[in-house]
């Protein structure tokens, strides 16, 4: 029993307007979603937001005498009184670690504490927490104390105080999802010792001190971030006479080699001598620095930390990417060059010949859908040839009178088979079984051949192995900006590709426009397909399973109407790719088949899959990490990078052009076309995919019949052609 | 690949022609109703499988469907090896449990955004209240430990004193507020 499937199709295109178009609102939310991680990313790598500016010394004539000259603890809390400070008792030691935790070292001077029994302060900042908050649980695990260090390592007397409070609420929110604590203690970043404060530095410190912190500074500078050697640190480190001591250290921001080491020394040496190593409060004689943290701002900190934890692992995987795709376009560049070099010295060479020259008649098939404008033409370019051919128009049911037309030429050896309309693959089929030759020539109602097309298309078949041959198919209207950055794309990505992919024997499309094949080659893999839009790549893939040479004849030149405006782009690049795509998908059990079929699936199929289908599908990351180097990142480099692709992809265009002989004029647009165009092409992939996963079908497929064939009345094509090339409903 | 555009439009019918005819070709155009094919005039002569054809195309405007029924019952009428197009699920099962996950995807990712936005905003910058209950400080003597004797609570006074060998170990001091309020007062008559 039949169904009228166009019916069906426009109800469902009518119902499928009622419900969210997933396949946009999800790759949107999806790319919001990427852009937030690697905004995150940038933020907590303190690549935005970073400010390194550092204030030189000011006058001191403001800081209170007693702060001045006072203990490196300043009490600056209370409202109504002066700031106090305080002192460390005699013969304690409070250690103090700045900047970290770091991955890589701040473990090992956690294991040094451990071995011998001392505690420190931790003064961490917020940037580094929330990327490795385990290291900040186990801190707080083996009794040491933290303080905090802001976010993002300022100097603090540039910032604003909004900006200040962001940077501690921001460091608090850290810890809370790190280790759930919230702690009391404070340093600024770029502190010395209190006699070092000064005009600038004062009211930071005030401020701080309002919002309820302890500003600690110290009164040793072991001075480890300059990489002194280990016994200079342990010199500087040791404080005077069984004093009290505050030392500054660290154990992150480069290389903390020699403060693990000192520590190794310096612990139990200072031990010996009757210190103690004990953390902020406890020499103090204070409670505990930290407070846990409860509620919403405990569940806030949890969230945001494991929101960087994801964003990280993400990114990570991002990058890798990048750098897949990186070495992906850079071999395909250095192969292409590299190939098509080869190429063109092979078939240019001097003694090179596929054989004797083929002198017997073509057939040639023009299947034609509506393409009253452009028949006539290329009827009559085809007439002009200097090869003997028969002429096959192939009438698929046009309703604007193509058929007419071209019996109106009344040309010799032209002639016309109509059909009801049943596609391209079942047009070329039949202009197949009317063809009276053994070689067949296929092209499109709206291609121009020059003279001497089909001869250089044809001769390869002197070559007994050689089952299709490629045309140079070439943009006419190549003066537009739409049409120039196509003719570039199908001189370099088409034409280079295909020298490449016939030194390889693995061309995996022949164009549509401009191909020839063998009537026995065609015959052996059953003729054309509608299994998938792109019969002429499916057709090209069995032939190489098959077992013939598909060759590409450089000088057939063949000249197409590109489309001209986005939506016919779209329209045709959209059907490209899911046809690709199902082409691929329909061979590919050639990849565990023996023989010829077995090597184009395990050496062909992956290469095409690679170059045609993964790289274009990584391809955004380049974009993305662009954005991103911009806006976070190196910025410099990153432009250095992308002009350096550019190059790279105009010395490509370059040579290609010159390998055909073309003006190089047309190159002006590349820059441009890296912007848009590519753009436009990651959106149509995306597209495609998304239509190959859900299973949908595309307009233009057909359904198929699997029972008797139709009642008097069945469909005739109920849509009219209103439009040529409208989106399809999948 | 270069093609032009090629709008196909609606399929009508196909038939394979009986074996014997055309062996390897799966794929013909058919016509069904009333639709006038016109043979062109010359195109039977040295055609190598025309006259099939030619039955076809002209006999079919008649008893098409009758011929068409007995060829099929003949034929299998699938062409072997070809399940039809590629990717293709039309019972939309596939469509339907890809949706779900996708807005699965996008309630996670909306989630995440929001987390994001709501945590890097607002928050308190404000710290614990630490109370301290010693060393403050009094004079700006250098020097060691001027710290004055008072009568602080249980526990907190060792760390003031310069004692010759530290304590063992500093007990933790409950909080005084007492003390501690005790304390300020003193202070700024000796600070300054």
């Amino acid at each position: 029993m039949t169904r009228p499937a166009p019916r069906v199709g426009s109800h469902r295109k009518k119902r499928a307007k009622r419900r969210l178009p997933m396949r946009y609102l999800l790759p949107s939310v999806l790319l919001v979603a990427l852009l937030a991680m690697l905004m995150l990313r940038g933020y907590v790598h303190s690549e935005v937001l970073a400010d390194h500016r550092v204030q030189p010394p000011a006058p001191t004539t403001q800081v209170p005498a007693n702060v001045l000259e006072g203990g490196p603890v300043i009490d600056a809390r209370s409202a109504t009184e002066p700031a106090k400070t305080l002192r460390i008792p005699d013969h304690k030691i409070v250690l103090t670690f700045d900047d970290g935790p770091d991955p890589v070292w701040t473990p090992r001077v956690l294991d040094a504490m451990k071995k011998y029994d001392a505690h420190g302060v931790f003064f961490v900042t917020g940037t580094m927490a929330s990327r490795h908050p385990g290291l900040v649980q186990r801190m707080v695990d083996e009794g040491h104390e933290i303080g905090l260090h802001t976010f993002n390592h300022p100097d603090l007397s540039y910032q604003s105080p909004k900006r200040i409070d962001w940077e501690l609420s921001q460091n608090q929110l850290v810890l809370a999802g790190a280790a759930g604590i919230r702690t009391s203690l404070f340093r600024p970043p770029y502190s010395s010792f209190s006699a070092a404060m000064d005009n600038k530095s004062w009211p930071v410190t005030q401020y701080i001190g309002s919002r309820g912190y302890l500003t600690v500074v110290n009164n040793t500078d072991s001075e480890d971030w300059k990489r002194p050697g280990v016994r200079a640190i342990i010199e500087r480190a040791t404080p005077e006479g069984g004093q009290g001591a505050i030392i500054l250290m660290h154990d992150s921001g480069g290389d903390r080699s020699q403060t693990v080491a000192a520590l190794d020394t310096f612990l139990p040496a200072m031990e010996q001598r009757g210190y103690e190593f004990t953390h902020l409060t406890a020499a103090l004689g204070a409670s505990s620095a930290h407070t846990p943290a409860t509620g919403f701002a405990l569940l806030k900190g949890k969230a945001f930390v494991s929101a960087v934890g994801v964003s990280e692992r993400i990114t990570d995987v991002l990058v890798v990417g990048l750098a897949v795709i990186g070495v992906l376009v850079m071999a395909r560049f250095g192969l292409m060059l590299l190939l098509s070099f080869l190429h063109a010295r092979r078939v240019r060479g001097k003694g090179f010949s596929w054989g004797p020259p083929l002198a017997r008649p073509v057939s040639v098939l023009v299947p034609a859908y509506n393409e009253r404008e452009c028949i006539a033409a290329t009827v009559r370019s085809l007439v002009a040839s200097d090869y003997p051919i028969e002429i096959i128009v192939i009438d698929d049911g046009s309703t604007d009178g193509t058929a007419d037309i071209v019996r109106a030429l009344r040309l010799p050896n032209v002639r016309v088979v109509r059909q009801h309309n049943a596609g391209k693959p079942a047009a070329l089929n039949n202009g197949i079984a009317h063809a009276r030759y053994d070689i067949v020539v296929m092209m499109d109602g709206d291609t121009v051949f020059e003279p001497s097309t089909v001869r250089e298309l044809v001769q390869p078949f002197a070559d007994s192995r050689v089952g299709a041959v490629a045309g140079n198919a070439k943009v006419g209207n190549r003066d537009s900006l739409i049409g120039a950055w196509q003719h570039i794309e199908y001189v370099m990505g088409f034409n280079l590709d295909r020298r490449m992919y016939d030194l390889l024997g693995c061309m995996p499309t022949i164009p549509g426009a401009v191909g020839a094949f063998r009537r026995e080659a065609l015959d052996r893999v059953g003729g054309m397909s509608d299994d998938t839009l792109a019969e002429d790549t499916d057709v090209t893939m069995a032939l190489h399973r098959d077992g013939w040479r598909v060759v590409y004849a450089e000088n057939a030149r063949a000249w197409t109407e590109a489309p001209e405006s986005v939506q016919q782009l779209w329209s045709q690049r959209y059907r490209w790719s899911y046809g690709t795509m199902q082409a691929i998908w329909k061979h590919r059990r050639a990849v565990i088949e023996r023989g010829p079929s077995g090597r184009f699936g395990r050496v062909g199929l992956p290469f095409v899959s690679l170059f045609m289908v993964v790289a274009p599908l990584l391809a955004p990351l380049i974009d993305v990490f662009l954005l991103y180097g911009l806006v976070f990142g190196p910025t410099g480099k990153t432009v250095a990078a992308w002009f350096g692709v550019l190059v790279v992809q105009a010395v490509c265009a370059a040579y290609a052009f010159r390998l055909d002989r073309e003006r190089m004029v047309h190159l002006i647009s590349l820059p441009l076309q890296q912007i848009l165009y590519r753009q436009l092409m990651y959106v149509v992939l995306l597209q495609s995919w998304i239509t190959a996963l859900t299973g949908g079908r595309l307009r233009w497929q057909k359904l198929r019949r699997t029972g008797v064939v139709g009642t008097p009345g069945a469909q005739r094509t109920g849509r009219a052609a209103a439009g040529r090339d409208r989106r399809p409903v999948a | 690949m270069v093609r032009v555009h090629w709008d196909m439009r609606a399929w009508t019918g196909w038939g394979p022609l009986p074996a014997a005819e055309v062996r390897s070709f799966r794929l013909l155009p058919v016509s069904l109703s009333g639709d006038v094919l016109t043979p062109v005039e010359n195109w039977r002569e040295g055609t190598r499988t025309g006259h099939s054809h030619e039955r076809h195309e002209v006999t079919l405007q008649l008893d098409g469907l009758g011929r068409q029924l007995s060829e099929l019952i003949m034929d299998p009428g699938v062409p072997e090896g070809s399940e039809g197009p590629v990717f293709v699920d039309a019972s939309g099962r596939r469509s339907k449990s890809l949706r779900r996950v996708g807005w699965l995807l996008a309630a996670v990712c909306a989630g995440y955004a929001v987390t994001l936005v709501v945590a890097v905003l607002g928050g308190s910058s404000d710290a614990p209240w630490l109370p301290l209950t010693g060393q403050h400080e009094k004079s700006a003597e250098t020097g060691v430990r001027p710290a004055p004797a008072e009568p602080l609570g249980s526990g907190t006074a060792p760390a003031a004193v310069p004692a010759a060998e530290p304590p063992a170990e500093l007990p933790q001091s409950p909080v005084q507020p007492v003390d501690t309020a005790v304390l300020p007062v003193e202070e700024p008559e000796g600070a300054r």
